[in-house]
């Protein structure tokens, strides 16, 4: 009985978030395992996630129509981004090690080559909702966020621009914000997405801030596994928060994509880098990719996220 | 290679790699209709196909599967290489 009430509240919700069921809809079109886990996952989601999912992807409708595309070129971006990543968890499993072994491996494969930059991006964009351990970084990321008021926010690699609209909607216009991306590709996909005037995007290496601009609440999701040396990045962030300051990072483990240069093993390697940093965890969350129980994601490898609030130490 | 040989040799491995001996595929089998294909276990299909008929995947030719015909292409179109 209970659960066929459940059901029919699902129903009522593919009703009501036209959006998402849309996405749900070209998916299972496409690609019937991809569909298959995205409609156990959403069986096991609150009302919340429906609203923050129908309301990213109304702003993301926004970006695709500047574009001229529509949501099956977006869903076919994501199949191909879903595809690589299979192909890059083969060699993984093979190897033990990431593909990419330098920055500059990536910007020969991926910055420099738009046609995969474009569908890498824009499947990413159905990912934020659509894989359970991307939408449990954000809700810890929206949850918490009011519990550590900012005058002064900055993004590194803002991306599509989930988070710092979140920061917008909670701290409101006492607050400046700033989203930092060295990719153009990148920044004019929050600008498009975003569409807010009063948020500051620069197209620039976060490198060249000056220490002497500091920030009360620095976001860097998902940024460290990019890079070569992710002490080097955590070390300016330390320079560029204020003493007081909160700094919200994720990133995840074993979790080989086409960009993905740093391979973190667990999620205890991550502390050592937090640490290491001179930064202490005020909370954290962790979860697998897969529903499975802990003992069998460490035997598979499977990706750990990774995300938490840090202070200063 | 004939369609039908590789749908054979296929279902062995389904059967052995999800261990569900009553799994039978036929060309218009996608992952709603076998419980065990799961994300997980599709890396470890993967990888014992590649294994069977010794041949390599791209990320190209993983993109276009939706059901077993899509598999049985590729295959067939690695083999006529």
């Amino acid at each position: 009985m209970t659960l066929k009430i459940y059901k029919l509240l699902l129903v009522n919700y593919r009703i009501e978030f036209p959006k998402l069921n849309h996405i749900v809809f070209l998916l299972e079109k496409t690609n019937a395992l991809q569909a298959k886990k995205v409609r156990a996952y959403l069986e096991t989601c609150d009302i919340e996630f429906f609203k923050r999912a129908e309301k990213f992807y109304n702003k993301c409708e926004n970006l695709l129509r500047s574009i001229g595309k529509d949501w099956l070129f977006n869903v076919n971006c994501y199949n191909k981004m879903n595809a690589d990543m299979v192909f890059e968890r083969i060699q993984f499993l093979e190897k033990g090690s990431y593909s990419n072994k330098s920055f500059a491996d990536v910007q020969k494969r991926i910055y420099e080559e738009p046609r995969v930059m474009e569908y890498h991006m824009h499947g990413l964009i159905l990912a934020q909702f659509l894989w359970w351990d991307q939408y449990q970084r954000f809700s810890f990321f929206a949850d918490n966020l009011k519990k550590y008021p900012a005058k002064n926010y900055l993004e590194i690699g803002a991306g599509h621009g989930l988070y710092i609209s979140e920061a917008v909607d909670v701290y409101g216009s006492h607050t400046k914000f700033t989203a930092i991306d060295i990719s153009s590709t990148s920044i004019e996909m929050t600008k498009a997405i975003l569409d807010n005037k009063s948020i500051q995007c620069i197209c620039d290496d976060v490198f060249n801030l000056n220490e002497i601009n500091k920030f009360d609440f620095i976001t860097l999701g998902e940024v460290i596994e990019h890079l070569e040396d992710p002490y080097k990045l955590m070390k300016k962030l330390h320079e560029i928060l204020t003493d007081d300051g909160v700094f919200y990072i994720t990133t995840p483990a074993n979790a080989p994509m086409i960009d993905h240069i740093y391979l973190f093993n667990n999620a205890d390697e991550i502390r050592s880098l937090i640490n290491l940093s001179g930064f202490k965890i005020i909370d954290e969350r962790s979860v697998f990719a897969e529903n499975m129980k802990p003992e069998k994601a460490i035997k598979y490898k499977v990706p750990l996220m990774y995300a938490a609030f840090l202070k200063k130490q | 290679m004939m369609n039908e040989t590789i749908l054979e040799q296929l279902n062995k491995i389904f059967i052995e790699v999800l261990d569900n001996p009553s799994i039978i595929l036929f060309v218009s089998t996608t992952a709603n209709d076998i419980d065990e294909w799961d994300s997980l276990s599709n890396i470890e299909l993967i990888v014992a196909i590649e294994k069977k008929f010794k041949i390599k995947f791209t990320s190209n030719d993983i993109e276009k599967w939706n059901n077993i015909y899509d598999i049985i292409n590729t295959i067939t179109v690695k083999y006529s290489r």
